[in-house]
Order: C-alpha cells, then sequence, then structure tokens
C-alpha cells in the first residue's frame, strides 16, 4: 500500500478507492476540478434528491469503472513485479482500530476470504452501466442508496488497509459485486422500501445464497458502520459530479504495485461467458486472483464449495431466468422508461412497502409465482404502490417489494400481522428478469472465495 | 464464543434473546441471537439496529457492545437489563400504575434518550412500554432499533406502517410519509399517560379506531389544523371525522398533577407541528419545578428499583438531588452520530455522560435522575 500512501493526506476528503486507486492520478483527484472547472466549483450544490437518476447512475458507472480497470492495469502491471505482493499480508491485528471492531468484522478481517467474497473468476461481461440501470429498473430506489455504494466502497477500502494492512482493490473483478451488495445493504438501511434478497440476487445475477454471503460480508467490511451524515452524502455527490463534469481518466499509473495483487492475463477468458458450472479451469483463475495465491492452502477447499454450491445454484438461476425473462422483456421495456423518467421521490415514495417488518412472515407464500409475474417488472412495483394503504392494502402490493419483515406485525399493529404472506419471490418464482446471467460468467465463483463459510479461520 | 449463554429471556420472529454472561469479565449481557435467513439475507432489522446502536451510545439507550458472527447467526451481545417497561408496571405499579417519583424518572430518562436519538438523526419509531428497558439501578434504556432509521439523509421512503398502533401519532395514521420526530414524542406522552394511570391511553382496534380513539380524548382538530396538517404533508388523507370536543385530561388521566397534565397536553399534540420536542420537554416544570413537586416526594420512599441489590456495592445513585438540582442538561452529548470513528466516539461519549459500557459502573452524577424532587 506504501505507494499509495503519499496521496492519501491530499485526498482524505475523497474517496478512498480514488484515492487508493486513482491514487497514481497524479493530481489526485480532487485537484482535478481545480485545474477544470470554475472557481466555485465544491460550492455548487447539488441536490441528490432530485438528481435523474439514470443520469447520476451513468456517472456512478463511469467513475467506478474508471476506477476498477485502472486498478485492473495495476494489478496486471505489478503481477509482472512481484509475484505474490500480497502474500505474507501479515496483519497488525491490533491497535486501536482494530479493537474498536466489532468480534464479527474483525474475524472477517483477519482472513482474505471475505474480501475475496466479492472477486468473480472472470469479469462479468456486463456493463457496469447497464448493471447499475438494471438495478435502477428493477429495484428501484433512490439516489441515495447508489451515492452510498461509493461511501462504503471507500469505508472498507479504508478499514480493511488501517485495521489489517491489506489493500483491499476495488478492480472489474469484483465491482459488479460489490454492487449489488452494497445497493441490498443500503436499500435495507436507508429505505423502508426495499426488496427480498432473492430479487436483489436474480437482478444482479447471482444466487441467492451468494448474495447472502456478499451482503453480510459487506456489512462485516464496513463494520456495520452504515449511518451517513448528510454532509458526506452531499460531498460525495458533489466529487462524484465534479468528477465527471471534467472526466479527465486517470492517466496511467505509477507502481501502486505492492498494494495490488496481480491480477493478470486470465481476464481474457471473460469473454468465456461459458456457461458451464464447472468451475475447474482453476489454476489460471487462481493465479489471476493473485491476493488468493497466499491462500494457497485454503483454495481447494474453497474450490470445492465454489464448484458445488455455485454449479447447481448457478444451473437453477440460470435455467429459471433463461425462461422467464423472454415473456416479460417487452414489458419491461416499458417499465423502464416509466421508472426512469420518475427521478426523484415520487415513484419512490409512493413506494411503500412498510419494510421494515420481519422477514419471516413473507414464508409460505406460494401465492406469489402467480403473482409475481405481474409483479416482477418495475413497473408493477412502482405502479402498485401508489394507493396508501392502511395496513390492510399490503398485501396486494405486489410481492416483490414486500420484504417486510412480519415479526412485529403481530405484536406492532394489529392491523397487518397477517398479510405478508405471499412475498417471496424467492426461489419459487421464477421472476422475469431478462437477465440471463449477466454475472454468469462471474458466478462461478474463484477459488477460494466461498471458503470463508465455515472454513475460514487464520 | 466468549459468553456463556444462560437462559433464554425471549423470543421473537427474527430473533432469539438469551442472558448470557462473559467468560472474560462475568458480566452478564442479553444475546440476541438473529436467524440468518437464506430467503432475506441479513434483517433489515437486524442491519438497523446493530449500524444505529452502534453509534448511539447513552446511558438511556440500550447499549451494543459486539457483534459476533457464527456460521448462520449473528449474536448481538447488548448490555443486560431485568425487565421492560410493561413488565415492571405489572409488578411494581398499582395495578399497572406507578408512583409519580417513579413515573417522573422514568419520563425524564425517556426523554432524555429519546433527545439523543433526535439528536443524532435517528428515528426510533417504535417506543411502546416494551421496547423500555429498565436495569435493577432503576435506569430506563430504549431498545429494539429494528425499525428506527436515520432521518439525516432524505431518503423519501418513510413508511407509515410504523409504531404500534396504540403509540402511533396521528399524523402517521392519517398516512403521514414525511413524519419526523414528533413521531417519538407522541409515543412518549402515551407512555407517559400509561404510566401514571397503568393503562394505554388509547386503545383503537384498528387504524382508525385508533384515530377516533385520539379524537374523544384530545377532541378532533379544526378544519384549520386538518388543512395545515394536510399542507405539510401533502400524501396524508383526511376522512370526515366526528367532531369531538376536547376532552379534559384530568378525566382520562385523573391522577396526573397539573405539571403532567401541561406536559402531556404538549406531547399529545394532534398536529405535529405544535408538539413540543424531546429536548424542550426535559425542561419542562414538571421536571425543574421541583418545589411544587415536593409534596409528592417528602417521605417517599425510592422507586422500588432502587432496592435490588446494586450490583458493584455502589449506593445507590444519588444523582437524585444532583440532577435536579441543576437545570436538565439535555444537550447532554456532543457525540456526533458518525465521523468519530468508535474508539474516539467511545471515550467522548464516557466522558459526555459517563456511559456505562456494560458492567463498568455507572458514573451517577449525570444527566438522567431518578426520583427527582
Amino acid at each position: 500500500m506504501s505507494s499509495s500512501r503519499p496521496s492519501q493526506p491530499s485526498v482524505h476528503r475523497q474517496p478512498a478507492y480514488l484515492a487508493s486507486t486513482a491514487a497514481s492520478v497524479k493530481p489526485p483527484l480532487t485537484s482535478i476540478p481545480k485545474e477544470t472547472v470554475p472557481p466555485q466549483q465544491t460550492d455548487f450544490s447539488v441536490d441528490i434528491h432530485s438528481y435523474p437518476s439514470p443520469d447520476l447512475l451513468r456517472l456512478l458507472a463511469s467513475l467506478l469503472t474508471q476506477i476498477a480497470s485502472t486498478n485492473d492495469k495495476l494489478d496486471a502491471a505489478s503481477s509482472s513485479t512481484n509475484g505474490s505482493p500480497s502474500s505474507p499480508v501479515s496483519p497488525e491485528l491490533s491497535g486501536p482500530i482494530w479493537n474498536s471492531l466489532t468480534t464479527a468484522s474483525r474475524s472477517a478481517l483477519s482472513t482474505h476470504s471475505s474480501t475475496l467474497t466479492f472477486h468473480a473468476r472472470n469479469i462479468p461481461t456486463i456493463s457496469l452501466e447497464a448493471y447499475l440501470l438494471r438495478i435502477l429498473k428493477y429495484c428501484p430506489t433512490t439516489n441515495e442508496v447508489f451515492l452510498s455504494l461509493l461511501v462504503y466502497f471507500d469505508r472498507m477500502t479504508k478499514l480493511t488497509s488501517e485495521a489489517t494492512g491489506r489493500s483491499f482493490v476495488i478492480d472489474s473483478y469484483n465491482i459488479h459485486r460489490l454492487v449489488i451488495a452494497g445497493v441490498t445493504v443500503a436499500s435495507k438501511f436507508f429505505s423502508d422500501v426495499f426488496y427480498t434478497n432473492s430479487r436483489y440476487a436474480k437482478v444482479g445475477g447471482l444466487p441467492l445464497t451468494e448474495l447472502n454471503q456478499l451482503e453480510l460480508q459487506f456489512l462485516l467490511l464496513n463494520n456495520f458502520t452504515l449511518v451517513i451524515p448528510k454532509d458526506e452524502m452531499q460531498r460525495y455527490a458533489e466529487q462524484l459530479i465534479l468528477f465527471s463534469s471534467n472526466n479527465s481518466p486517470p492517466g496511467t499509473l505509477p507502481t501502486l504495485s505492492s498494494s495490488v495483487p496481480p491480477s493478470a492475463s486470465v481476464t481474457d477468458r471473460l469473454g468465456a461467458m461459458s456457461p458451464a458450472p464447472s468451475v475447474r479451469p482453476d489454476i489460471a483463475p487462481m493465479r489471476s486472483m493473485g491476493a488468493i495465491d497466499a491462500y494457497g492452502g485454503r483454495i481447494p477447499n474453497g474450490e470445492l464449495h465454489a464448484s458445488t454450491s455455485t454449479s447447481q445454484l448457478g444451473g437453477v438461476l440460470m435455467a429459471r431466468q433463461g425462461e422467464d425473462s423472454e415473456s416479460e422483456t417487452g414489458g419491461d421495456t416499458e417499465t423502464e422508461t416509466e421508472t426512469e423518467t420518475e427521478t426523484d421521490g415520487e415513484s419512490w415514495t409512493t413506494d411503500d412497502e412498510p419494510t421494515i417488518r420481519p422477514p419471516k412472515s413473507s414464508i409460505g407464500s406460494s401465492s406469489s409465482s402467480s403473482r409475481s409475474s405481474g409483479a416482477s417488472d418495475a413497473r408493477s412495483i412502482c405502479s402498485s404502490l401508489s394507493e396508501s394503504d392502511s395496513g390492510e392494502g399490503d398485501d396486494e402490493r405486489d410481492d416483490l417489494a414486500m420484504d417486510d419483515d412480519d415479526e412485529e406485525a403481530g405484536g406492532r399493529t394489529p392491523e397487518h400481522g397477517a398479510h405478508f404472506e405471499g412475498v417471496k419471490d424467492g426461489e419459487k418464482t421464477p421472476e422475469r428478469l431478462p437477465f440471463n446471467g449477466v454475472l454468469e460468467v462471474s458466478k462461478r465463483t474463484p477459488p477460494g472465495r466461498t471458503e470463508h463459510d465455515g472454513m475460514a479461520s487464520p | 464464543m466468549n459468553y456463556v449463554q444462560l437462559e433464554k429471556l425471549g423470543e421473537g420472529t427474527y430473533a432469539t434473546v438469551y442472558k448470557g454472561r462473559s467468560r472474560t469479565t462475568n458480566e452478564i449481557v442479553a444475546l440476541k441471537e438473529i436467524h440468518l435467513d437464506a430467503e432475506e439475507g441479513t434483517p433489515s432489522t437486524a442491519i438497523r439496529e446493530i449500524s444505529l446502536m452502534k453509534e448511539l451510545k447513552h446511558v438511556n439507550i440500550v447499549r451494543l457492545h459486539d457483534v459476533i458472527h457464527t456460521e448462520t447467526k449473528l449474536v448481538l451481545i447488548f448490555e443486560y437489563c431485568e425487565q421492560d417497561l410493561k413488565k415492571y408496571m405489572d409488578q411494581h405499579g398499582e395495578r399497572g400504575a406507578l408512583d409519580p417519583n417513579t413515573v417522573r424518572s422514568f419520563m425524564y430518562q425517556l426523554l432524555k434518550g429519546t433527545a439523543f436519538c433526535h439528536e443524532n438523526q435517528v428515528l426510533h419509531r417504535d417506543l411502546k412500554p416494551q421496547n423500555l428497558l429498565i436495569n435493577r439501578k432503576g435506569e430506563l434504556k430504549l431498545g429494539d432499533f429494528g425499525l428506527a432509521r436515520a432521518f439525516g439523509v432524505p431518503v423519501n421512503t418513510f413508511s407509515n406502517e410504523v409504531v404500534t398502533l396504540w403509540y402511533r401519532a396521528p399524523d402517521v395514521l392519517l398516512g403521514s410519509r414525511t413524519y419526523s420526530t414528533s413521531i417519538d414524542v407522541w409515543s412518549c406522552g402515551c407512555i407517559f399517560a400509561e404510566m401514571i394511570s397503568g393503562l394505554p391511553l388509547f386503545r383503537g382496534r384498528d387504524n382508525n379506531d385508533q384515530l377516533l380513539h385520539i379524537m374523544r380524548i384530545i377532541g378532533t382538530p379544526s378544519q384549520q389544523t386538518f388543512d395545515k396538517m394536510a399542507k405539510d404533508s401533502p400524501e396524508i388523507q383526511i376522512k370526515q371525522f366526528p367532531r369531538y370536543p376536547k376532552q379534559d385530561l384530568r378525566q382520562a388521566v385523573p391522577k396526573a398533577s397539573p405539571h403532567a397534565i401541561d406536559l402531556l397536553e404538549r406531547l399529545l399534540k394532534f398536529d405535529p407541528a405544535e408538539r413540543i420536542s424531546a429536548a424542550e420537554a426535559l425542561s419542562h416544570p414538571y421536571f425543574t419545578s421541583a418545589a411544587s413537586n415536593n409534596t409528592f416526594t417528602v417521605g417517599s420512599m425510592a422507586p422500588p428499583a432502587f432496592t435490588f441489590p446494586h450490583p458493584h456495592g455502589l449506593p445507590p445513585p444519588q444523582q437524585q438531588q444532583q440532577a435536579f438540582s441543576r437545570p436538565p442538561n439535555f444537550i447532554a452529548n456532543p457525540v456526533a452520530v458518525h465521523q468519530l470513528h468508535a474508539a474516539q466516539q467511545q471515550q467522548q461519549a464516557q466522558a459526555a455522560m459517563g456511559g456505562g459500557y456494560g458492567g463498568v459502573p455507572m458514573h451517577y452524577n449525570t444527566s438522567f435522575g431518578h426520583n427527582p424532587r
């Protein structure tokens, strides 16, 4: 990480991954604006809430893509330089920061596996922009949720490096997963409207179990620090918009290498969207993962896991998605426009799924299937919400939106105890998400990826 | 795990709570085990509870000590409290009604904890006796932040399905989604009345019935008030309601002192804009005018809570006098919810309010008062 350090001070107000990844960018990103943008640069205020979401997502995508690809290059570079740079990670597992963490986060941070969880074996073929827009379309949410990704990515990279001395590099292999996990977490945290994890998984193109893993690791790597002060959010928004307004891609980066795991060559297989759930062609991927090398020991296990679980799930998922997607694609398109145009509040506000109810309730619904057909597209999500409800209405809303946790329903509001049955769009109901395994490629987790579930131990 | 699991304390849909003991310090804690649902992943209630409570360090808020992750669950380690206010009222109250000193002490602590949440941009959204925990020192603490949410960041997606019906503010009952801190204040008012009388003040069967119960006591608001509320929160729906006259609160809550009635009226304003804030309420004469309450307290016993053997052998809180010998310090805590990293935060929090982190003896000279006089 050494090389990235120097620039840190000047960029401390910035997304850390900008700092670290783009640390390289000679004038750190903060300063870029100064050159190109008129004086008032940081003072212009962005109304986060009313900013058109699709536009915001494009900016976000472009920023994240740049970061990722920059880091990819670094990976490549560094891999040639030092064989296993990050290998003997000797985390400095102590100190005030370390001690301030929850036990859960400490144990996550003490192994590589939690960061590796996000690492796909191959780079997903879907562009980040398309990916984000897809999320917006099928799991509409507010700009804050998307923006919060920057904050969280920043926090996790920072925390990882401060607490363990390792770096958590955002690159093309992990960015999609970070995004979907982040959206899931942020929606659940910020908004009373959010969807079931199975929906996020489908939209994100990965198996539910995997998303669940990612979600949890995301929380742990953030040490559950999800609160974002208003001004911090605002700062990020402004940075993002500034960044885009003088979108000068980071130049070639100096070394930085040390902090970066060698990620290399294997990327060529990304195009190989081989749906083969096989997972096996590993040696190479392993190498490419770089960081994993350090854990040679564990890989085999992880691999097993990965291959078994993902292949099964993957299969299921692919099959399901495959069928469904067609049926609804048409409808979805309109939907898309619809959602996209409603940039601010409206569509969301009306969204009422009072999601804060305990999850269980939604179980046992088989009805969901019938329902989800209509409900599964974004349109219905939005439209079905407008009515205002007094609890009773809830069950009429589309299933997707419900994620009600109902535990409290009984105790809390007599009136809506029982309503949420229908909800799980989960496994049972194919959703019409025209998403034929966008992440499929990557779905096959890299060896070692899943190792943490269960068997990781320092 | 570093804790021995003892008896089960309760069970909810997404969590089971056990009493526990630390293997290292012997401290008694509450272990809240959250099952990681295959469908849902990490429950949003858990996500909120952890991330919000982690930041809210205050004597009147149940302290989250740690989070542990095992294969299938998350375990939240909370400071242990003997019982909740509901049970406390059942056991110690006279048909549920608490004596005036205890009411005042609890009410003060309730408002203090609530004000702290609000200062830190957190809405609790489910204040009710069952969610207020009482420990053997007579400290009242806000718990169960599963419905809570941060409101600093304007995310327009507020649900109005919040707060247990009987404690739900009328604006929320009318469909408001732009509510804010005043909804917690309403709940505080309901709890206040309940502590005094022993019975929930408004016991509706459903949303509409709840509104009617409210109006029967505090009166149907004027058309102007309705119009104003609709202007403030366009999403609310005003139907035709029977015109109930305002009832004298003394009838509804006969045991309340005049100061208590006055505070209650300010807490239970139909229009959220008119409701007193939690912080303001703390300096209401009900708490501050010691003289007027002397008659009650002279010679009276401390609240039953204090009869518990004290775990640390400290004398029962001496702060009774102190706390009210000066104006309540309701802005107590400068700790901003975020920004500070945990270590700092902890320090500050402790400095500011002698925050008891678990078994650590409390510094009694701070903020809240039980048994004020």
